[in-house]
């Protein structure tokens, strides 16, 4: 008798949560466009991208997720060649949206290659891990730094060319990956403490500073910014007093505020891109405090197959990789909803799986059809080992 | 078995991941257990607040009638363009500002009005080419702030030039945009007035392809009886920056039109309407709250009087002759009722707020204080004798008075108006002993008191009270002991003219210092039917305070008055002349200071305070005459004026005319601001 079961198998699991998220998204897509803004019908829309995301994550998953070892550098490359590209297009390619070159934009189709490229950088870092484990071991401080440094070498490139467009939101979430990375991958707790320790320790003293000694933080800091910058900065942090920079933000958390326990049936509080961006005010607003901690929950199961999948794959490529795809949403869920509700910054980021969009919808699926393919080419031993 | 070794890392650190998620997501629903449960109803409040509508409609103002019930202070209905700027529509402002010049009339004051930079602002935003080329691509690489590059381009673009370029059709674009930028931000704010029925329908048929604008009804003021006391109605216009924060707190809004001086200012708050009100929920439904004019001022003024006495001072200084004035012809007339404190006019020459504004050596009109100050002392009684000779005193100017005029009692020095009298009271009350002290004037600090104490009770150098904004007091703070003795006299502390007439009301009544007043009533508007509206507030005569003396120092003090005016013949009164054939019983005091204008001593303030009749006194007047030459021809202006005033004001108790309206447009409608149109 074979020790283990070779029989591929679907997430049936996860599948069913997608289908949830379906219709979840699909039904508070409906509820913002009864705002007076919008007259085109976006639930069709919605269903339509589901459909052929789905559609799309159901091809990847059956690809073998090992052949990823081989081809990464490829993708990677293809990502940053995308990259480039946008750098150096002309206008009429890559238009300027609000001083920012973000998509290329082919005709009916706007392609927005970091979308993609974030995936290929979950899959470029899991393999150099997955290679680099295999060749050090025991693992030691020496080594340790060494993967520190390629993975540097990875995120490196597209955040300057992503600094470059400017996409700092972008930015961020290519280092959040490499930060939930590199906490899978092995390296000592001792390092990770000093790598994370100083920046979260600055950040907090910040915070601390904008709030309790502004002047200090003024002389320090402000004075030498330009002060579009500073007002993001007061947008963010105060964004009822600054309703100039923090108005999105300051109706949002109107909106959400207004909810209550169980949401309020008046729809009369106006703000821009409810059924994208701000998606999650909406579902403050309509279904209230209940409706909000239905769907963070409903993210968190989502996660918890994210992670069964990962502890169930014993091939730890697998499990790195499942990783970077919480790393990203979890940065991803996090950035959207604490924007939302005036803890984080604004920056142009969609909640994954609930706002409307097609790429969007389809750079979240092909993260989870991978998650799906580690799954599906696991092999599910009859006798687990402890 | 490496291999193994090197898996058992991960499920831990993988829960150490999936435990960091957590600690994240706890964190979203405490934040929005807090933002929904605990701070949800505040929320719910001000999203209730964002859905309601509510648009104002601006109710006119109350009117103010004189005493007599004639409109003074009239409304008229008048089109208003209104223009509501917001941030970031640079473009469609222009293109606005050039279609409105189909529909406004711009004339050269308008585009004189334009300022450089906003010349060049305009010239800067139409023509981005040539704004370009000003600035080589090198400096524009080497200042990189916009801003700096902008300073550099208008400091390459001379006015000249620039207004040559734009054009005489584009300048009346130029000048309605300029208008159009000075509003704030989301508030409509007036671009042009008064504009007619037709204009007003063109406009309003296109509205829909001019955003921001929109035209609005206005009332504005028109006034019946044109210049007539308009000085003291005040004026009304939008508000001014430095009065926003107060009426911004009141409940005002920035566009609401309100008195920004005198009368219109003082009253405010009653003559303000309450605005329509529809409100509009987040249903649709719309209720009215239909608002009020606001309250009605009826005045203690009578135009009748006071067009006559506005004739009176044309008239007498339109027959003095051309040099009579060392400066600008000026000339002041308040008459009040002594018994109430009741402004029955104010009147000056060219309508200027001198009146209660201006400050004037008042001369011997100052004296019956001076010689109560005495009584009340206790440094002269009744009948005390001075002999009148030139004085001259070490340490101070000397003193003399017009003529030598022997031993004068305290009556005939008010009926000759003795300045040695004077001096010698001051003498007493500053403890200076003649020939014995020399120079030593220590005791004039407490003369100095004694005295303007004194006059304070009369209201001379201090606040009279009278419902104005910005009184002034005069200048009464000097110790120069060289000065002392001219100061019973009035050659020394200056006095605004209400203050003399507060001062000739208190003589006339026997001690009471009565509160100047405009404003006899409040009432409410009239509705429909009604002649007049119902009273909301009486002003009842005010007693300031009561001067300390007795009622014989006071009879004695009115006797030397009605001496001044009605005792001719040697040693008669110094106002015989012009007032013994008067009918009314006049008592007064004649004044005459000494002023340096352009010269030391060149010129004469001629006052007047006097009241008639003397027995039983229904007005009091005061005169003030300042700066006039001190030839004889020119000595009698005060007098005259006075003799005038009075005469017309008994004739007006005979006949009862009726005051006559104006018939200029230009009077009626003054213009409120320099907007366009």
């Amino acid at each position: 008798m074979k020790p283990y079961n070779n029989e591929k198998q679907y997430d049936i699991n996860m599948m069913f949560v997608l289908f949830i998220f379906a219709v979840v998204s699909c039904f508070y897509v409906y509820l913002a466009q009864q705002q007076e803004q919008y007259e085109t019908n976006f639930v069709i829309m919605q269903i339509a991208f589901y459909v052929i995301s789905f559609a799309v994550a159901f091809a990847i998953m059956h690809f073998d997720f090992e052949y990823y070892l081989n081809l990464h550098w490829f993708l990677y490359g293809f990502g940053l060649f995308m990259l480039i590209a946008l750098a150096i297009a002309p206008e009429s390619l890559a238009p300027e949206t609000e001083g920012a070159t973000r998509w290329f934009n082919l005709g009916p189709i706007n392609l927005q290659p970091s979308e993609f490229m974030k995936v290929f950088i979950i899959i470029s870092l899991s393999a150099v891990i997955y290679q680099h484990n295999n060749m050090y071991t025991p693992k030691e401080f020496r080594s340790d730094i060494w993967l520190l440094a390629k993975m540097g070498g990875i995120i490196v490139p597209p955040i300057i060319l992503l600094y470059d467009q400017p996409d700092m939101g972008m930015v961020m979430m290519m280092i959040a990956i490499a930060v939930g990375l590199t906490l899978i991958s092995g390296i000592s707790y001792k390092l990770l403490a000093f790598l994370y320790g100083i920046p979260a320790l600055l950040f907090g003293a910040f915070i601390v500073l904008y709030f309790r000694f502004p002047e200090v933080l003024q002389r320090l800091l402000f004075d030498h910014m330009a002060d579009y910058q500073v007002n993001r900065f007061h947008g963010w942090l105060q964004p009822l007093e600054n309703p100039d920079d923090g108005f999105q933000v300051a109706q949002a958390m109107t909106a959400i505020g207004s909810g209550g326990l169980t949401g309020s049936s008046e729809h009369n509080v106006y703000f821009p891109e409810a059924h994208t961006d701000l998606i999650f005010a909406v579902v403050g607003m309509e279904t209230g405090f209940i409706g909000t901690a239905l769907v963070i929950t409903l993210y968190f199961i989502l996660f918890y197959q994210i992670m069964m999948t990962a502890i169930r794959c014993h091939h730890s490529f697998g499990t790195y990789m499942s990783a970077g795809v919480i790393a990203l949403f979890t940065f991803q869920v996090f950035q959207n909803i604490g924007m939302n509700l005036g803890l984080l910054p604004v920056t142009g980021f969609t909640l994954p799986l609930m706002s409307y969009g097609g790429s969007s919808l389809l750079s979240s699926l092909l993260a989870i059809g991978i998650v799906l393919g580690v799954y599906y080419h696991s092999k599910s031993y009859f006798f687990e080992e402890e | 078995m490496v291999r193994e070794k090197r898996k058992n890392h991960i499920p831990i650190r993988l829960n150490v991941l999936f435990f960091a998620v957590f600690i994240l997501f706890s964190v979203l629903i405490l934040r929005l257990g807090y933002i929904q449960i605990v701070q949800g109803e505040e929320y719910e409040e001000m999203v209730n607040n964002n859905g309601e509508q509510t648009a104002n409609v601006d109710a006119p103002r109350g009117l103010m009638f004189d005493r007599n019930g004639n409109t003074v202070v009239d409304n008229e209905l008048e089109l208003t363009l209104t223009y509501t700027n917001r941030p970031g529509n640079d473009e469609e402002m222009l293109e606005i500002a050039e279609r409105l010049t189909q529909f406004l009339d711009i004339d050269e004051d308008d585009i004189d009005d334009i300022n450089e930079r906003e010349w060049q602002d305009y010239w800067l935003q139409t023509r981005e080419d040539e704004a370009d080329e000003l600035v080589s691509d090198e400096e524009e690489a080497e200042l990189e702030e916009d801003d700096d590059i902008y300073e550099l381009q208008l400091e390459r673009l001379p006015e000249e030039e620039v207004i040559d370029d734009i054009g005489e059709e584009e300048q009346e674009t130029v000048a309605i945009w300029t208008e159009m930028m000075t509003g704030y931000n989301y508030a409509p704010h007036r671009i042009a007035r008064g504009l007619d029925e037709e204009t007003a329908h063109a406009l309003s048929e296109l509205m829909h392809e001019l955003p921001g604008i929109d035209i609005m009804r206005d009332s504005v003021r028109a006034y019946p009886y044109g210049e007539s006391f308009s000085t003291f109605f005040g004026s009304t216009g939008q508000i001014t920056e430095g009065e926003l924060d107060q009426y911004l707190g009141e409940g005002y809004e920035r566009t609401d039109i309100v008195g920004n001086s005198q009368l219109e200012d003082e009253y405010e708050s009653v003559l303000r309407g309450e605005k329509a009100e529809i409100t509009t929920d987040a249903d649709g439904n719309e209720s009215t709250d239909p608002g009020a004019r606001g309250n009605d001022l009826v005045l203690t003024i009578d135009m009748a009087l006071q067009q006559e006495v506005e004739d009176v001072i044309d008239d007498n200084i339109g027959s003095a002759s051309g040099g009579t004035f060392l400066n600008e012809p000026e000339a002041h007339v308040i008459m009040m009722e002594p018994d109430t404190g009741d402004i029955l006019s104010m009147a000056s020459y060219d309508n200027d707020v001198n009146l209660v504004m201006g400050q004037y050596e008042i001369g011997s009109t100052v004296k019956m204080a001076t010689v109560l100050a005495g009584y009340e002392s206790g440094v002269i009684g009744h009948g005390t004798v001075y002999e009148d000779t030139p004085i001259n005193l070490p340490a101070s100017q000397p003193v003399s008075s017009w003529q030598n005029m022997g031993a004068v009692n305290d009556i005939d020095a008010i009926r000759r108006s003795s300045n040695v009298y004077m001096s010698r009271i001051a003498m007493e009350m500053a403890d200076y002993e003649l020939g014995v002290d020399g120079r030593d004037w220590s005791g004039a600090d407490q003369g100095f008191d004694m005295l303007r104490n004194h006059y304070a009770q009369f209201g001379l150098g201090t606040e009279t009270g009278i419902d104005l904004p910005n009184e002034v007091t005069g200048t009464t703070d000097g110790y120069n002991i060289g000065n002392y003795l001219m100061l019973p006299f009035g050659q020394y502390d200056t006095y605004t003219p209400m203050q003399m007439a507060q001062f000739a009301a208190t003589m006339a009544n026997g001690g009471d210092r009565m509160q100047p007043t405009l404003v006899r009533e409040i009432l409410e508007p009239a509705t429909g039917d009604e002649e007049s509206g119902s009273v909301v507030r009486q002003n009842s005569p005010e007693v300031m305070n009561s001067v300390d003396n007795s009622n014989e120092d006071f009879e004695r003090m009115q006797e030397g008055m009605r001496q001044v005016m009605q005792q001719s013949g040697s040693n008669g009164g110094t106002a015989s002349d012009d007032f013994d054939d008067a009918d009314y019983n006049p008592a007064g005091k004649t004044g005459t200071a000494q002023v340096s204008v352009h010269e030391v001593n060149d010129g004469y303030n001629q006052g007047m305070v006097a009241y008639a009749p003397h027995d039983d006194p229904e007005v009091a007047i005061a005169v003030i005459v300042p700066e006039t030459s001190t030839s004889d021809e020119d000595s009698g202006l005060a007098n005259s004026i006075t003799r005038d005033a009075l005469d017309a004001y008994f004739d007006l108790q005979e006949d009862g005319a009726e005051p006559e309206e104006s018939d200029d447009e230009d009077e009626i409608y003054q213009d409120p601001d320099d907007d366009l149109g």
